[in-house]
């Protein structure tokens, strides 16, 4: 079964969603995040949409519990790469993505989580 | 309102029983809705449409089918998409149309959210018989 690669760039972990994600292809992915996550020490999470065509509440959900169960291991997440059709599809859906920060781009991305990280790590 | 016709050979119809078939019903959803002409953003919302209730046939139906026509009332002419299942069917359908309304939890957005991404939403229902919802969107 494929897997979807999970980047490492310094202390913060990236994922980017190119394949249409299963059930189980879904689950696995969640489980090895958190488990990366504390294998690397990560301290941000990075969730790339960028390349896919849609999120579903399937996906929107599946997004937004691993940013839930990644800040209850003390990470956050950042979801970038909204593109313009699934922002309004999300709204008109009524999905409301909990627990994940959003930025427009990975670059704005890595760059919120740093200043986060600047903010709980005082002079770190 | 005008009577719906069915637009010649622009039908086909896909059986939802495994979880990659939701895959091919969004695939299919894409090519008929940029073969009609719709933009980028009600494609999207098509696409998602299929997928949220191709999903509710597998997790409350088991399996079924969705259709995908092309149809027109003479001024206009938009994408059908049928959502058929034989499943246990609803008592109320009217309570499925609200928000948070969920008899499983698989699912997220309902029939409220399906129906807000397309321009119609009709649903037919028998307990004990099945389910068949029929979405349109107009160009």
């Amino acid at each position: 079964m494929e897997r979807v690669p999970i980047l490492k760039m310094g202390d913060t972990l990236i994922l980017t969603l190119q394949v249409e994600l299963h059930d189980e292809m879904a689950f696995r992915l969640q489980e090895d995040i958190l488990k990366k996550i504390y294998e690397t020490r990560a301290r941000g999470l990075v969730i790339d949409v960028s390349a896919v065509n849609l999120v579903d509440s399937f996906m929107g959900r599946m997004i937004s519990d691993t940013a839930v169960m990644a800040r209850t291991m003390g990470v956050e997440s950042v979801l970038v790469g909204v593109q313009p059709d699934i922002a309004i599809t999300l709204q008109e859906m009524g999905l409301e993505l909990k627990g994940v920060h959003t930025a427009l781009n990975l670059e704005k991305g890595l760059e919120l989580l740093q200043n986060m990280g600047e903010v709980g790590h005082e002079g770190g | 309102m005008a009577e719906i016709k069915k637009i010649k050979n622009r039908e086909i119809i896909l059986k939802i029983e495994e979880e990659y078939h939701v895959g091919v019903a969004r695939r299919a959803a894409a090519e008929h809705a940029r073969l009609m002409g719709f933009e980028e953003v009600r494609t999207t919302l098509i696409i998602t449409a299929v997928s949220e209730l191709a999903r509710n046939i597998l997790a409350h139906a088991g399996k079924g089918t969705v259709t995908f026509r092309g149809i027109s009332t003479g001024e206009k002419r938009g994408l059908e998409i049928i959502f058929a299942d034989r499943g246990p069917g609803l008592e109320d359908t009217a309570r499925v149309f609200r928000d948070g309304y969920s008899t499983k939890d698989s699912l997220g957005i309902g029939l409220s959210g399906a129906k807000r991404m397309m321009d119609e939403l009709e649903i037919e229902s028998e307990p004990g018989k099945g389910t068949t919802i029929r979405v349109r969107k107009w160009l």
